[in-house]
C-alpha cells in the first residue's frame, strides 16, 4: 500500500474523478460525511447514510492500521473508569429495539458529548482542518471521538476513507461480478443519486458529462475479453481519466 | 422453410421498416454483416461497432448462467494480452486465437456428444 499523507488532504486522482465527474465538490463532500458520522453506528448498522458514513470511516482505520508507524501513540487507561459507565449506555442504547435509528443517534449525542470530554484529556484535536488556504472543513464530535478512539489523526482517517471511492473500482467489480461490501463507496453512490443535493445539476447537463457517461455504458463491452480484475481497473482508470480531462474541455469551452 | 426464415418481427420493428421504406432481412443481414468480434476488439471505438454491442450484450446475458467463463479463460486471457500489447496487428492475432477457440469449443461439443451417447 502506497504511504497515506498524514500533514495534509490528499485527494487520491480516483476520488476526485468520482466526485468532480459529477460535479461534486470534493470538500463539501467530506464535510457532508464527517457531519454525517454518528459513533452509535459502531455499535449498531442499518440503511442510513449515518450508518455508512461512520462505518466508512471505521473501515479507514482498519485499513490504517496495516502501516502501524501511522498510530498516535497515547492512552486512554487513565480515562476507562469514566468513560466504561458512558460506553456501556451507548451500547445499551445501540441495541434498543424500542428505537428507530433516529432516535437513537439524537439520544447518543449527549453521551457522546460527556464521553468526548473525557477523551479529550489524552488527546486533543483542532475542531477543523483546512482543504486548502481558504476552504475550512469543521470536525464534529462524533468524528473526532471515532478518531479518538482508534488513535488515527482525522486527516489520515480521512485521506484513508477517499482511498475507497473509484469508479474505475466499482464498475470492474460490477462487470466482472467481484463487488464487496464498502460503506464509502455506498455513501458516495447515494451523493451521487442525489443525497445531499451536492450533485451540479447543471454539469450533469453539459455535452461533456453526458459524453462521459455514453462512453462509460460501453466499458462492458470494450473490455469484456479482460478478466483479471486488476488489469480491468487499471483499463477503466485510463479510459475514465481521459474523458474527465474531454469533459473539463468541453465544459470550459462553453 | 429454413430455420432463419423463421424469424418473428415484432410490430414495432415492422413498422419502423414500412415507414422507412426498409428490407427486414436487408435489415437483418446489416447486423450480421457488421458482427466481428476480433475487429471490435481491435478497435472498439469504429463508428459501426454497434453489432458487435449487440451481440456482446447476448454473451454477457449467457456468461451468467453457465461455466462458460472457466472454459474460455485461456483464450480470453490470450485476447487480453493482445490488446495490452504496445504493437501488432491486433485484429489478425485476435482473430487467429477466436479461430483456435473456435475449433476447441467444437471439439468439446463433439466430445461431450460422444460421451453421452456412450
Amino acid at each position: 500500500m502506497t504511504k497515506i499523507e498524514r500533514e495534509f488532504i490528499d485527494v487520491p486522482r480516483d476520488f476526485r474523478t468520482a466526485c468532480e465527474s459529477f460535479g461534486i465538490m470534493v470538500p463539501s463532500f467530506l464535510q457532508l460525511m464527517i457531519r454525517r458520522v454518528s459513533f452509535i453506528h459502531l455499535f449498531t448498522e442499518d440503511d442510513s447514510e449515518q450508518s455508512l458514513a461512520t462505518r466508512a470511516f471505521a473501515a479507514a482505520a482498519d485499513v490504517l492500521k496495516e502501516q502501524q508507524e501511522l498510530q498516535m501513540n497515547y492512552s486512554l487507561a487513565n480515562q476507562a473508569t469514566t468513560s466504561i459507565p458512558l460506553l456501556q449506555k451507548l451500547m445499551k442504547l445501540a441495541t434498543n429495539r424500542n428505537y428507530s435509528g433516529r432516535l437513537k443517534r439524537a439520544r447518543s449525542a449527549k453521551l457522546v458529548e460527556k464521553l468526548f470530554v473525557i477523551a479529550r484529556q489524552a488527546m486533543d484535536f483542532k475542531p477543523y482542518i483546512f482543504y486548502d488556504e481558504e476552504t475550512k472543513i469543521t470536525l464534529t464530535k462524533d468524528f473526532m471521538m471515532l478518531a479518538l478512539i482508534n488513535q488515527y489523526q482525522p486527516i489520515l482517517l480521512i485521506n484513508a476513507m477517499m482511498r475507497g471511492v473509484s469508479l474505475a473500482d466499482l464498475h470492474a467489480r460490477v462487470h466482472l461480478g467481484t463487488t464487496e461490501y464498502n460503506p464509502a463507496l455506498g455513501f458516495y453512490l447515494r451523493v451521487q443519486h442525489g443525497y445531499g443535493e451536492l450533485v451540479d445539476r447543471q454539469h450533469i447537463n453539459t455535452p461533456g458529462f453526458k459524453n462521459f457517461m455514453a462512453d462509460l455504458q460501453e466499458f462492458e463491452m470494450r473490455f469484456f475479453p479482460v478478466r483479471d480484475l486488476t488489469q480491468r481497473t487499471e483499463l477503466y482508470r485510463a479510459r475514465l481519466e481521459e474523458n474527465f480531462q474531454q469533459m473539463n474541455n468541453v465544459f470550459d469551452d462553453e | 422453410m429454413s430455420k432463419e426464415q423463421q424469424l418473428t418481427f415484432s410490430p414495432d420493428f415492422k413498422q419502423a421498416c414500412e415507414i422507412f421504406e426498409l428490407d427486414p432481412w436487408h435489415v437483418i443481414q446489416q447486423f450480421v454483416d457488421g458482427v466481428s468480434l476480433p475487429a471490435y476488439f481491435a478497435f472498439p471505438l469504429r463508428p459501426d461497432r454497434w453489432p458487435n454491442m449487440v451481440m456482446l450484450e447476448c454473451v454477457l446475458a449467457r456468461m451468467e448462467d453457465n461455466g462458460l467463463l472457466e472454459r474460455c479463460n485461456e483464450f480470453l486471457r490470450q485476447i487480453t494480452d493482445t490488446l495490452l500489447a504496445e504493437d501488432g496487428d491486433k485484429e489478425t492475432i485476435c482473430r487467429r486465437i477466436m479461430d483456435e477457440w473456435h475449433k476447441a469449443v467444437l471439439e468439446d461439443r463433439i466430445k461431450e456428444v460422444m460421451q453421452k451417447s456412450d
